[in-house]
């Protein structure tokens, strides 16, 4: 898919941008054509300014040895080896020879220690950027995407959850934000539920009884319209944009090819899918990769396991920045935790959370940075370490957003982020 | 913050009349001297509001409306057609109050006090501990049975799972994860409408009366509170009978030590004091319920809902308000604090009392506030006319100085209220930090005692042990001492030698422990000395203390009727600056009609003055073609005279030339004549030419003369088309001023036209302002959202799920009923699933039945509807998912489908498009079509029928529609 003329370097990159300039903004682009151009260089300047993030939950707690921060030769290290990148001097496990191919468009978080090895409470900081707290709940790193990056034309939910077994309902997870922020939950080729028109009703029919509603509505409004009601009625209007758009759900409508290349398993689909959804301006899409609860057997599990991710994550990665999706999009890999150094009698790893990596990418992120360090044997961080809070700033932050900045919710003030943390600001391009 | 203490309390039923006096004074004094029995609270509640009140409201609702609104209040749901049609063909006065206690009467009433207050006070949390319908049968059990609500709130406040409280009441706590400080936050919020939460670390940042040593007072109370599982896996929220708060602000690095629980603006407790280790009835063990001697979530329940709480009873009046009205007299209504005030503080004072005075009944409550006018207005703001603003619009001046004069009135009340507040803070900080320091030292004197207790106790027990060893070791050394005697005789025997060396061993061990006891005592004795001794120096802690806080205490109590004072004039301020501010918003509105109204005039005055212009213009236009007939003849008669003299000037001419040739002839004849003098002839000739000549000549003098006359003639003609031009000239400048002068005015009128617009424009916007400001102060109704639970009972009522449940409830009564006089063997069967019910108990046993049957609907609108678990439920967001569950999912359009009982079959078996519309229009919106409607319902299925499309779904389409409409979605 890559231009047999574009060189790729950032030059390069900025005299196309230039030159296509012009042609871009009169075209008045729908994004959902994308995949359909011929060039996709030229369709880099046909996206949306719009800010989205890429979110990969690697559930049960990647190794980060097996992974961001190989340790060859260490007795802590494992079996693998460490492979050179796109960028000079950054080594990943062998087991991502194609992410290592599209390291240039990401960076490293090698630091990070949230001191939390329970999976739900790993889970729970690391997707909120808090700690739990009892009685008290926060609204999930989508919810908050959705709710400062998402338009109100927008009528696709601003999170949409890929994970296998998604039914297309929505989850609990938006906190004081509302239900409205909270995840879709997709999966296994599954629609938004409800967004089937049912049987019984013809489709003529479902046009005229929307169309009386309004009428009655139209009645209704002479005396009294409130923000409510306009934005009750918008609701219905949302629900036909999206019955409209249904089709953004079905990956076997992209090519034959692609689906090839992002692998004929439920994470490539689920990775074909979230290019779908991104393309159509969704503002946060999460993609879950299961199981790396590896307490026996990490190694085997790895292999297989991190294997398919390799290639679906950096066809993924590779597709967005050709497409200019990249520069708008967030990417993120995260986990609950990562796995022990120690290898157990098992030939497994277990819940570890002292010294642990993330990955970052795309856009306000500095590109092929690798930031924090742990030492030789991956026992502890000896540079830059960082944790949960720092990172939930530092996504806010990547995509256009005041991190220190508050919600408004009816009088009462809630904090985006931790107030007592800050972004990690070397990261950030 | 002002308190009134336990010892303060006693007093508050006093304050009652104290307030309604103060209501009563703008009235009349004589209601003043003489109150004999107050008028019903409905009365007084409007008369607070309609007395602070200026401008227009909206009147209030219509039957229908009221019947809606009252049956989604009270009984959580819109009404039948049928129950409709009956209240809105009755003609009986009375018909509104009858209703509302037709209302409180049915089992209807206790689901929607069930399902608002598991809202108010759960949030929406999913499980933890306790079964959520364990919950709702408790509150709904609570309200069928008439719980007064501070019973209720005290069961819930002390609730431990276990005797405390019936066990379901233990979820406010237990399904919060029992945290101390989610529980406290929530008890302040959802009890006393103040959300400390950010007065953990330092005091509140942005709102002044919070606390830290607030926050720390109510969590006192909490801390020791814990979840706790028994071996049975039963949990309970458990309480221990020890513990102290401490803190210190992240700030300032100030704070407290051994700080007395103390509830919102009330006074520390005092608390009895237990020895280390005496605390508790059952000390805490792993899995054991501990019972302590003192537990201070009893007294917090206790001194909460006792009947004098000011915080307490003002928050829950409010809340009940707010569930009727949709806004709270606070609002939100766990934001109570200076910046977030009551908007009339003295209806929140007359409710909170009232509702003590009720003995915290419900329904009395609820009942006067459906019926108060307040209930009753409407919501449609676009009904206000610009007319209704007149006399405000006429009085501006006189209104702006009220206006100021509110606002310095406020101001001067809020300044001295202020001073003996903070006062009231200082002295009633050093009553806690006093009564904390007094705590501790009791406590410490307590523990001494304690100590001295123990160790008497352990050397009584030393001791007494001691005796027994003795007489042991005496025993057991004859013993073996005759053993040995024995094992000497008999030294082949070994079981004896064994028995004998065992007797000896035991004797030795004895001896051992003997001398071990010994020694014990005068450690003992000596460890009881150093505790006697250090009983008096704790001892002689306590009274400077004791002083120290009585005499905080005192000074405190002193400034009590001060700080009363005070705290009503706080209220008083904060309600004259609301007044102002909404004086404000009308004054704007009133100005920008009053702006209207200007540009009116200012156009009116250019039309005037275009007029004037256009009439000058005219005449000036007459005369100028009057001045140019004029011109014109000039130039006429003019030319006529150039004419005139051109002719004359040429005879002249002929003439002069006439007389040079005559006069040229006789001068060669006379000399001719001169040449040859005799010729007479000659002479004759040259005689006549002489004649000639002179007659020629006086003909030449005569043109000449003529000749000039005309010429004189001619100019005078030239000087007349000169002046007449200039008159011209002069006329059409004249004309020319007029019509640039009309050219200005055209201007001044399209910009008068653009600043009548803007005015309209700025009128619009002010009148937004105003009504939000007037629906803020209930002049008129928030148009407000249906609940989830409101939503679905309404959909399955207006569609017919509900009567054909309850067809189906009957049948099966009436099947038990007939089966029970010709049992059969399936008869026992169906007796279990439905036993005989008597006439009295039937609604209440209909309810249940039809409630459990559909609740599983219920919970889904819930999930779609419904706000995040911990956020307050009245919270309103509209979403896709909502509208496509009502759109696609599969209970609304089953409740579509038609039957004998549901409303699409009902509809369908209608001939008449009137009629069908007036019984979809009574079933879904509760009203009467209007006329236009039933024309739109006729043409709707007049259409489907040339269209070829089937009636039945024409039908189904209008019930969707006017389900999904605005106007069912929200309570108007």
């Amino acid at each position: 898919m890559k231009c047999s003329y574009a060189c790729g370097s950032s030059e390069h990159l900025i005299a196309r941008r230039a030159f296509l300039g012009g042609v871009a903004t009169g075209l008045g682009a729908s994004a959902l054509n994308l995949g359909t151009l011929v060039q996709p260089a030229a369709a880099r300047n046909l996206v949306s300014q719009q800010k989205r993030v890429l979110c990969f939950f690697m559930s049960g707690g990647l190794s980060q040895l097996e992974s961001w921060d190989p340790k060859p030769g260490a007795d802590t290290g494992g079996p693998f080896r460490a492979i050179p990148t796109s960028v000079p001097g950054i080594h990943l496990s062998e087991l991502l020879p194609h992410t290592a191919q599209q390291m240039h468009h990401l960076a490293l978080v090698r630091g990070l220690n949230t001191s939390e090895d329970d999976h739900g409470k790993g889970r729970y900081l690391m997707e909120k950027g808090r700690r739990k707290m009892p009685g008290i709940q926060y609204p999930h790193f989508g919810a908050v995407s959705a709710k400062a990056l998402g338009t109100e034309e927008l009528a696709l939910p601003g999170y949409i959850h890929i994970t296998p077994g998604g039914g297309g309902g929505t989850s609990n997870d938006a906190a004081y934000l509302g239900p409205k922020y909270a995840s879709v939950v997709l999966g296994n080729g599954n629609p938004p539920q409800n967004s089937v028109r049912p049987k019984a009703v013809a489709e003529d029919s479902a046009t005229r009884r929307q169309k009386f509603r309004q009428r009655v509505n139209d009645h209704f409004a002479r005396n009294r319209r409130t923000a409510e009601t306009d934005a009750y009625t918008e609701s219905y209007e949302q629900a036909r944009r999206l019955m409209e758009r249904r089709e953004l759900f079905d990956v076997s409508q992209e090519p034959e090819k692609d689906q090839e290349r992002y692998g004929r398993h439920d994470f490539g689909r689920h990775c074909l899918l979230a290019r779908r959804l991104l393309e159509a301006d969704v503002p946060f899409v999460q993609v879950s990769h299961s199981n790396y609860d590896t307490h026996n057997e990490n190694f085997n599990f790895h292999l297989e396991q991190v294997s398919e991710f390799d290639i679906s994550f950096a066809a993924l990665v590779a597709d967005l920045a050709d497409r200019g999706l990249l520069d708008h999009t967030l990417i993120v890999v995260m986990s609950e935790f990562g796995r022990t150094p120690r290898i157990n009698h098992y030939y497994g790893r277990d819940h570890w959370s002292k010294a642990w990596s993330v990955v970052l990418g795309g856009c306000g992120v500095q590109r092929g940075a690798a930031v924090g360090k742990t030492n030789e044997r991956g026992t502890e961080v000896v540079d830059g370490e960082v944790d949960h809070g720092a990172l939930f700033h530092t996504y806010l932050s990547a995509v256009g957003l005041d991190s220190t900045g508050e919600f408004d919710l009816g009088g009462r003030k809630m904090p985006m982020a931790d107030p007592a943390a800050t972004p990690i600001t070397e990261l950030l391009a | 913050m002002p308190a009134l203490g336990k010892m303060a309390h006693g007093k508050s039923k006093r304050y009652l009349p104290w307030i309604f006096c103060c209501i009563c004074l703008h009235g009349s004094l004589a209601g003043a001297q003489s109150p004999p029995s107050p008028p019903p609270l409905h009365e007084r509640i409007d008369r607070c509001l309609e007395q602070a009140h200026v401008g227009p409201a909206v009147e209030t609702v219509t039957d229908a409306q009221f019947l809606r609104r009252v049956y989604l209040d009270l009984a959580g749901t819109i009404p039948t057609a049928g129950e409709a049609r009956q209240f809105l063909t009755d003609s009986s006065p009375n018909k509104r109050a009858a209703l509302v206690d037709r209302l409180l009467a049915s089992p209807r009433f206790a689901r929607r006090m069930q399902y608002a207050f598991d809202a108010m006070w759960m949030e929406r949390r999913p499980k933890f501990y306790i079964e959520p319908t364990e919950w709702s049968e408790y509150l709904y059990t609570s309200f069928q049975e008439e719980k007064p609500l501070n019973e209720l709130a005290r069961e819930v406040l002390a609730a431990d799972g276990a005797k405390r409280s019936p066990r379901a009441a233990a979820r406010f706590y237990l399904d919060r994860e029992a945290d101390p400080h989610a529980v406290t936050r929530d008890v302040g919020r959802i009890f006393f409408g103040q959300d400390l939460q950010c007065a953990q670390c330092h005091d509140h940042p942005l709102i002044e009366d919070y606390h830290q040593a607030d926050y720390h007072g109510l969590f006192a109370f909490i801390h020791r509170g814990y979840a706790l599982k028994d071996k049975n896996e039963v949990s309970y929220y458990a309480e221990k009978g020890e513990g102290q708060v401490n803190y210190e602000s992240v700030f300032t690095g100030e704070g407290a030590e051994h700080v007395p629980p103390k509830l919102p603006a009330a006074m520390p407790v005092v608390e009895p004091v237990f020895g280390k280790g005496t605390e508790h009835e059952v000390p805490p063990a792993d899995g054991v319920l501990p019972v302590p001697k003192y537990s201070r979530r009893e007294k917090l329940a206790e001194l909460a809902t006792c009947g004098t709480n000011r915080e307490f009873n003002r928050n829950l009046a409010n809340r009940l308000w707010t569930l009727m009205l949709g806004q709270g007299v606070v609002d939100p209504p766990d934001l109570h604090h200076a910046e977030n005030p009551p908007t009339h503080p003295e209806l929140l004072a007359l409710l909170a009392d009232a509702l003590a005075d009720s003995e915290f009944d419900v329904k009395t409550m609820l009942r006067e506030i459906v019926l108060s006018r307040a209930y009753q207005r409407g919501t449609e703001s676009g009904r206000v006319t610009p007319e209704q603003f007149q006399t405000i619009v006429d009085d501006r001046e006189a209104w702006r100085m009220e206006m100021s004069r509110l606002r310095s009135e406020a101001e001067q009340l809020r300044e001295s209220a202020g001073e003996i507040l903070s006062r009231g803070e200082t002295a009633e900080a050093e009553v806690s930090h006093t009564l904390g320091a007094l705590a501790a030292a009791r406590q410490a004197l307590a523990d001494a005692q304690q100590t001295v207790v123990n160790t008497e106790r352990e050397l009584a027990s030393t001791r007494q042990q001691l005796a027994t060893q003795e007489t042991l070791v005496t025993v057991l050394q004859r013993a073996a001492e005759a053993g040995q005697a024995v094992k000497a005789q008999f030294q082949e025997d070994e079981s004896l030698g064994k028995a004998a060396d065992a007797f000896s061993a035991r004797s030795a061990e004895a001896a051992k422990k003997l001398e071990e006891l010994r020694a014990k005592i005068p450690a003992t004795e000596e460890a009881l000395k150093k505790a006697r001794d250090a009983v008096p120096p704790e001892e002689e802690k306590v009274p400077p203390l004791e002083s120290a806080w009585q005499a905080a205490a005192a000074n405190r109590e002193a400034l009590e009727p001060e700080i009363r004072q005070a705290r009503g004039n706080q209220d008083r301020a904060l309600g004259l600056a609301q007044q102002a501010d909404y004086l404000e918003s009308l004054l704007a509105e009133a100005d920008a009609l009053a702006k209207i109204d200007g540009c009116d005039n200012d156009i009116s005055t250019l039309h005037a003055q275009g007029q004037k212009l256009a009439d000058s213009l005219a005449e000036a236009n007459t005369r100028l073609d009057g001045l140019r007939a004029n011109l014109t003849e000039h130039k006429a008669s003019h030319a006529a005279a150039i004419q005139k003299w051109e002719s004359a000037h040429q005879e002249t001419l002929a003439a002069r030339e006439a007389v040079a040739t005559v006069e040229g002839t006789w001068q060669e004849v006379q000399a001719l004549v001169e040449r040859f003098p005799d010729d007479a002839k000659m002479a004759a000739a040259a005689e006549l030419l002489g004649i000639k000549t002179e007659q020629l000549r006086s003909e030449l003098a005569t043109h000449n003369e003529i000749a000039t006359n005309l010429e004189r003639e001619r100019d005078a003609a030239a000087a007349c088309v000169a002046e007449a031009q200039e008159s011209v000239s002069e006329q059409a400048a004249r004309q020319q001023a007029i019509q640039a002068e009309q050219a200005v005015l055209a201007r001044r009128l399209k910009e008068a036209e653009a600043a009548l617009v803007q005015a309209r424009q700025d009128a619009e916007r002010m009148f937004d302002a105003w009504a939000s400001s007037a629906t803020r102060r209930f002049a008129i109704a928030p148009l407000s959202s249906l609940s989830p639970e409101q939503l679905a009972w309404s959909m399955m009522t207006a569609t017919g799920i509900v009567e054909e449940h309850r067809a189906a409830v009957l049948a099966e009564l009436e099947k038990a009923a007939s089966e029970a006089k010709e049992p059969t063997e399936e008869g026992e069967a169906q007796k279990q699933a439905a036993p005989s019910v008597s006439e009295e108990e039937r609604p209440h046993y209909l309810e249940r039945k039809i409630h459990e049957r559909l609740k599983g609907n219920v919970d889904q609108f819930v999930r779609y509807f419904g706000t995040s678990p911990g956020s307050p439920p009245d919270d309103f967001q509209a979403s896709v998912h909502q509208a496509l569950f009502l759109t696609n999912g599969s209970l609304v359009s089953q409740w579509l489908a038609p039957n004998a009982t549901r409303l699409t079959g009902r509809l369908a078996n209608m001939q008449d498009s009137r009629e069908l519309a007036e019984e979809l229009y009574l079933a879904v919106l509760t009203r009467f079509p209007e006329a236009e409607e039933k024309e739109l319902v006729r043409d709707y299925l007049a259409g489907a029928e040339q269209d070829g499309a089937d009636r039945q779904a024409a039908i189904q389409e209008m019930v969707w529609g006017l389900l999904g409409s605005n106007e069912f979605r929200f309570r108007r």
